[in-house]
């Protein structure tokens, strides 16, 4: 019993930091992105709460607290109360397996990266029933574009980490990172494609920009959240920016090598006379390393969110399903083949003529997908459809 | 009480709670009268057969059974349900022309499910047999080797089945190809 007891405590402790951790992260990342965008703009951002405004995401926190929580009539009650939570839930459950360093994530399921696909894929519900519950024509065209949209590139993104899956042999969170630290080599180095893909899907996932269109403002004001207000409102908010990070914490477990530090390499380890010094190093730099990994994988979603402008939405569609997915397929056959070379080549050999193939199989790709594209407009223009 | 009959109670106990959950979810869907309660109670219910899993020790079907269900076809199953005319959708409700088939179509379920288990789990020794056998059945690993040796003709079938129909959703939604 005493056992369970203490296993049960330290369960608790872990959970409570994580949390803490990242919901603290959540807060300062609507920080960065204010900030990021005013650099961007060549303006200031946020400047007044506290020196460089380094203080505004509480104020605005406090501030969504105190407001005046807003129910349409015609609401469906119960439901317009649950899809914040539902759409915040499965965030936050996600960061159950995500591997923060080699002693330090909650859980490690032998199914990790399955588990976070079918959790994550839940917190479209509450983005659909938002639009549904809100009862209003607004947020049921946001709800049902994002339903399309998410289910859309749900597939590229499921498929686009199969290739690193083949070179990792396990669907452990733990046991991709630690494959790769093995190895000594990142999988974004023999999946650049996936990894690509993995991120394009990812911001379509998470409804940044360039794919923000179940909130497109100038033609669905606010999208699924028009009618939400208050701690509600930032219920939504707060699973976007989780989701911002999961997708982040993610591609820095599955392809940019987890915790493992950049300079691994190099073979430096911290000298013993350093005592518990370095004890506390060799817990915090693994760490520091995925934190920093995902900061920047989080700045550039900023940045792109801050440079492109929104898809149309039958481009969306088209990227999705004629542009990615053919290259989500295209790059499990040739993860397999690549797979075999790795297996049977040295590493100098297998680098030069993997990148060759995988450039052939880039060019292929694009060629293959204009000259669908131009078959359907001919046969688009013969059949007088337009 | 010694922690082997502890650990049956709370086997029973998860069992019996996640039974409870699937059937009443269940009967819920067919009683609400907005479809998208139904669906959501729908849900609940896949989340329900997902801890089935989940306590049988098969972690690769329970992710898979949410992945693909309760992620993939549900989202589906909203998109239209939102997408139809309410009007129709309580028009063909209060038609009754289904239910003699739906009935039938339940006993010959009920039939097939005496039939499997008078057949297998209920049969002397075959129980005790599949719970050994089933220890490590639920691995990623094992499901893919037997996918890919054992049943490689069944799985192919079914892909080729489920290529068919995607082809067939095609042909019937856009007349001119």
């Amino acid at each position: 019993m005493e056992g369970i007891v203490r296993d049960v405590i330290i369960a608790l402790i872990k959970i409570a930091i994580v949390l803490g951790g990242v919901a603290l992260g959540v807060a300062y990342s609507t920080y960065l992105e204010r900030k990021v965008a005013g650099w961007i703009q060549v303006r200031f951002g946020p400047m007044r709460v506290g020196p460089h405004g380094l203080l505004q995401p509480i104020a605005d926190g406090l501030k969504l607290f105190i407001k005046e929580d807003i129910m349409p009539r015609q609401a469906d009650k119960l439901i317009f109360y649950l899809s914040p939570v539902i759409c915040l839930v499965p965030a936050f459950a996600v960061l159950a397996v995500i591997p923060w360093g080699p002693d330090f994530y909650i859980t490690d399921l032998n199914i990790g990266l399955l588990y976070i696909f079918a959790v994550a894929s839940l917190g479209i519900f509450g983005i659909v029933m938002a639009g549904w519950a809100s009862n209003s024509k607004y947020p049921m065209l946001g709800g049902l574009r994002s339903a399309a949209q998410m289910v859309s590139y749900e597939v590229s993104l499921g498929l686009s980490v199969i290739g690193a899956l083949i070179f990792a042999e396990s669907l452990s969170m733990v046991g991709i990172v630690e494959k790769q630290m093995t190895t000594g080599v990142w999988f974004v180095f023999l999946q650049p494609v996936g990894f690509v893909i993995y991120f394009i899907c990812g911001l379509a996932e998470t409804n940044r920009l360039p794919f923000d269109l179940p909130e497109a403002e100038q033609e669905l004001v606010a999208g699924f959240h028009t009618e939400y207000s208050a701690m509600k409102f930032a219920f939504f908010f707060l699973a976007e920016y989780t989701n911002m990070i999961v997708v982040s914490s993610i591609a820095t477990t599955v392809f940019l090598g987890g915790w493992g530090s950049p300079f691994a390499f190099l073979g430096i380890e911290f000298p013993r006379s350093l005592g518990i010094v370095k004890s506390v190093l060799d817990f915090g730099m693994p760490i520091f390393w995925f934190l920093l990994k995902v900061f920047l994988l989080m700045f550039f979603m900023i940045w792109v969110r801050w440079t492109f402008p929104r898809y149309r939405y039958d481009q969306l569609m088209n990227i999705g399903w004629k542009v990615l997915l053919p290259f989500a397929i295209l790059n499990i056959i040739f993860s397999g083949l690549e797979f075999t070379l790795y297996e049977e080549l040295d590493w100098y050999l297998f680098y030069p003529l993997a990148w060759l193939i995988m450039g052939v199989m880039v060019v292929f790709g694009f060629r293959l997908i204009k000259n669908f594209d131009q078959f359907s407009y001919s046969k688009m223009r013969e059949e007088g459809i337009e | 009480m010694n922690p082997e009959t502890m650990n049956e109670l709370i086997n029973y106990l998860i069992f019996g709670s996640l039974a409870f959950i699937i059937l009443a979810s269940a009967i819920m869907v067919i009683t609400r009268k907005e479809v998208v309660h139904s669906a959501l109670f729908l849900i609940l219910c896949f989340f329900g057969v997902a801890g089935l899993y989940i306590q049988l020790r098969a972690q690769f079907l329970a992710a898979v059974q949410i992945l693909v269900y309760a992620g993939g076809i549900m989202v589906l199953y909203l998109f239209v349900i939102l997408l139809v005319n309410r009007k129709v959708i309580e028009e063909t409700k209060r038609s009754k022309s289904f239910k003699k088939i739906f009935i039938l179509v339940g006993l010959v379920l009920l039939l097939e499910f005496v039939l499997i288990f008078t057949g297998t789990v209920l049969k002397e020794g075959v129980k005790e047999k599949i719970v050994e056998e089933s220890f490590n059945m639920g691995s990623t690993e094992y499901i893919g080797g037997i996918l890919y040796t054992k049943f490689l003709f069944p799985f192919e079938l079914v892909s080729l089945v489920l290529l068919a129909a995607m082809i067939g959703a095609i042909v019937l939604s856009k007349r001119k190809i």
